[in-house]
């Protein structure tokens, strides 16, 4: 059993705004967010944070503790099914999917819960705070809080993190593995992010997107926003210098699959002339013959938001497959890398 | 067929590094014989914590290329790197030029956290130092150290881990994304980690008696499991040996709470009928259940409620059992090293036994195979996992016929 998987409703959450309307003003308007500059172990790093993010706005009853990383994505995941006009209290939650992705976790929780434990010792710590330190915390407390039941995944795969999970989430609905499912990353900033990647612009944020199976969806009465084609996987291997753009053009190719529809828009995780941009750009050059696509590098509005940038990505390309009728590709890289790349096609 | 209807799996090669032994077959040994691999930890001081033993690896040299690129200070993916360099040197797949179509799944719960301990408490550190914080780099070291070209993916389930990196792998080669997956769960005791899993208070002072009605808690251990998976018609095609098939799994979530299982183990039978039902395999085939069995007062309950609403009746036929009695709870490495243990007893015939279950416990009332090994000619098995947040994951694998 195959189906045609649509993207029924989207939620990003990041320094532009906070849902599908102001997102798409600002993809639109070219609109930037304002970065800060910081200083951490001497070097400058320039920050694009969420300012004045409050978790109370989305949630119905108030949590005892919530790491920043899984705020984002319950918001996201709330604005996302609002997006979709889903109500998951009237689905079977056995055939309800959550798959998220995130580069660095709940980061702040596990530095909170170290320091506590080197300030006080192992005997007074706070226990509330370990178990929401995990990695998979966030997927975790999504499913908790929605009664979600079905498939459940979370990938710690850098920046391809969350394209990686839309990959899955894709897999499960159409082989019928799921009616619905929720594909997601967030990343909260912390300084030790900052001091990873110094004299870089830094962003935070979150996107959630509802993949369902076409039928269904229109079925529900709702308008799909754009198809997923398909994605692709690979990685560089032994070496990362000359095996970056071949890994780049076999995962591209996967998700642009037989018939090969040149994207109207790329959307690759860096910039142009950045090492990885460099072979994002070599492979679509590789892939369309030379001709050059239209590019979008979300990068450049919002910092690299590491593993929700495949999902910020994703967002970016369903609403302009939907908004100019071609299809839209993109591609996450992770700096060791991997990649995932998804491709998206209007609705007839 | 399962029910997705796609490529069989088979899996080609294993490898295991653990308290109980650094290679697949001191492992099984060790676990046919009923081996205990737990014992006072020695490499940081342990003394201030509430719980003292577990099941430590000894130091190992890292031959080879991985030995060339893993630091010794990077524990955990040493024994990540060790496992899988059995599991592919045993599965024959290095001669096959199939590279560019090979899978990497690695997952854990804890990754390299240990490399990022001065990180994490704000002191001065090195980019070394925070090299720990995040899972993929992990995965890519094992990608270029072998130069597999497939997709490369960490992910992480916490205690379900394991199964879970076997799992997607089996989805990955069904799905066409690749010919064959190297799928490992890993994970190394630290201080943080340490202080984090006694301040769960799920572990006991007395040795792990899973199902036992004197059993108070679990004992940690760290390790690591991996596994070759392959498209069955791709293995058969060059001769490899095969050890197992994968038929089925399932991945979900019990929605119940961050750290207890709901009592009556509903989201456990779930992911076992989910797993089923993937395999296309009814309940009463199965002839074997490789529990989580974590020797706490409420897992082992509500896994065995949870056996008894997917088998029925036919609950009093399967033998159950627990090497987490005798290898510990391994974390991340968990699910793997128990898929590892499914698939040895299918091929041997052989159930590796509970041990410490000297007391039965009347709502324990499952043959949990206690405190010998035994014979038993079993075509389908089932091996459960599940973690911290309500994950759960659970694979069924089959007996290969030759």
């Amino acid at each position: 059993m195959s189906r045609r998987v649509v993207i029924s409703g989207i939620g990003p959450l990041c320094a532009v705004g906070a849902g599908r309307e102001y997102f798409w003003d600002a993809m639109k308007s070219g609109g930037r967010a304002a970065a800060d500059s910081r200083i951490i172990n001497g070097r400058k790093v320039n920050v694009i944070s969420l300012r004045n993010f409050s978790a109370a706005d989305y949630l119905e009853s108030r949590k005892t503790y919530l790491d920043r990383t899984t705020e984002f994505l319950l918001a996201a995941v709330s604005l996302a099914l609002e997006d979709a006009d889903l109500d998951l209290k009237k689905e079977d939650p056995e055939r309800v999917a959550a798959v998220t992705g995130s580069a660095y976790g709940c980061l702040s929780t596990m530095a909170a819960y170290f320091q506590d434990f080197a300030a006080k010792g192992p005997r007074f710590v706070k226990p509330i705070l370990f178990p929401h330190a995990y990695a998979n915390t966030p997927v975790s407390v999504l499913a908790i809080e929605y009664g979600i039941k079905g498939f459940h995944c979370h990938f710690s795969a850098g920046e391809a993190a969350s394209a990686t999970a839309i990959s899955y989430a894709y897999d499960l609905v159409r082989d019928g593995r799921a009616d619905v499912a929720i594909a997601a990353g967030s990343e909260a900033l912390h300084d030790l992010v900052f001091a990873m990647h110094p004299d870089s612009v830094i962003g935070e944020g979150a996107a959630a997107l509802v993949l369902e199976d076409l039928d269904r969806a229109l079925g529900r009465g709702i308008s799909p926003l754009a198809e997923v084609l398909g994605c692709g996987l690979s990685c560089c291997g032994a070496d990362p210098g000359r095996g970056m753009e071949d890994a780049t053009v076999r995962a591209m190719r996967r998700a642009l699959k037989a018939g090969l529809q040149m994207p109207g828009i790329f959307l690759p995780s860096y910039a142009p002339h950045s090492g990885f941009g460099v072979s994002e750009l070599s492979a679509a050059r590789v892939l369309s013959g030379g001709v050059s696509w239209q590019t979008l590098v979300l990068a450049d509005f919002l910092g690299n938001t590491f593993g929700a940038s495949g999902a910020l990505q994703a967002t970016a390309a369903a609403l302009f497959s939907a908004d100019t009728g071609s299809t839209a590709l993109v591609s996450s890289v992770s700096p060791g890398g991997s990649v995932a790349s998804i491709a998206f096609g209007p609705l007839p | 067929m399962s029910a997705s209807g796609s490529v069989p799996v088979v899996i080609t090669g294993m490898g295991a590094v653990t308290p109980l032994g650094d290679s697949v077959s001191s492992f099984w040994d060790s676990l046919i014989a009923g081996r205990y691999a737990i014992a006072p930890i020695k490499r940081f001081d342990a003394s201030v914590f509430q719980f003292g033993e577990g099941g430590e690896i000894p130091e190992f040299e890292l031959g080879g290329r991985a030995g060339a690129v893993v630091g010794r200070d990077d524990r955990a993916l040493r024994f990540a790197a060790k496992a899988v360099d059995e599991a592919w040197s045993g599965s024959g797949l290095s001669n096959e030029g199939l590279l560019d179509e090979v899978a990497v799944v690695l997952a854990t719960n804890f990754g390299s956290v240990e490399l990022s301990e001065a990180a994490l408490t704000g002191g001065p550190c090195s980019g070394r130092d925070r090299s720990g914080l995040g899972f993929q780099a992990a995965a890519d070291a094992i990608s270029r150290i072998w130069g597999f070209g497939g997709p490369c993916v960490a992910l992480s389930l916490s205690c379900a881990s394991g199964a879970a990196a076997v799992g997607y792998g089996m989805d990955l080669i069904r799905q066409g994304r690749c010919r064959a997956a190297v799928c490992c769960g890993y994970d190394a005791i630290s201080r943080f980690a340490w202080s984090g899993l006694c301040a769960l208070r799920t572990m006991t002072k007395d040795r792990i008696r899973p199902f036992d009605l004197n059993r108070d808690g679990t004992v940690f251990s760290e390790g690591a499991g991996a596994m070759v998976l392959e498209a069955a018609d791709s293995a058969a095609a060059r001769g490899a040996e095969i050890h197992a098939e994968l038929l089925g799994h399932g991945m979900n979530n019990n929605a119940f709470h961050l750290a207890a299982p709901s009592k009556e183990g509903e989201g456990l039978a779930a992911v076992m009928r989910m797993a089923l039902h993937d395999a296309g395999i009814k309940a009463e085939e199965v002839s074997h259940v490789n529990a989580h069995g974590t020797g706490t007062k409420h897992n082992d309950v509500s896994e065995t409620l949870a056996i008894k609403a997917v088998f029925g009746r036919h609950a009093e036929k399967v033998a159950v059992n627990s090497i987490k009695s005798c290898v510990g709870h391994v974390m991340g490495a968990a699910g793997s090293l128990e898929a590892i243990a499914t698939a040895l007893s299918l091929r041997e015939g052989l159930i590796p036994p509970t041990m410490g279950l000297v007391t039965p416990d009347p709502e324990c009332d499952l043959d949990y195979t206690p405190n010998a090994a035994r014979k038993l000619d079993a075509r389908v098995a089932l091996s459960n996992s599940s973690g911290i947040g309500g994950c759960n994951s659970a694979l069924v694998l089959g007996r290969h016929k030759a």
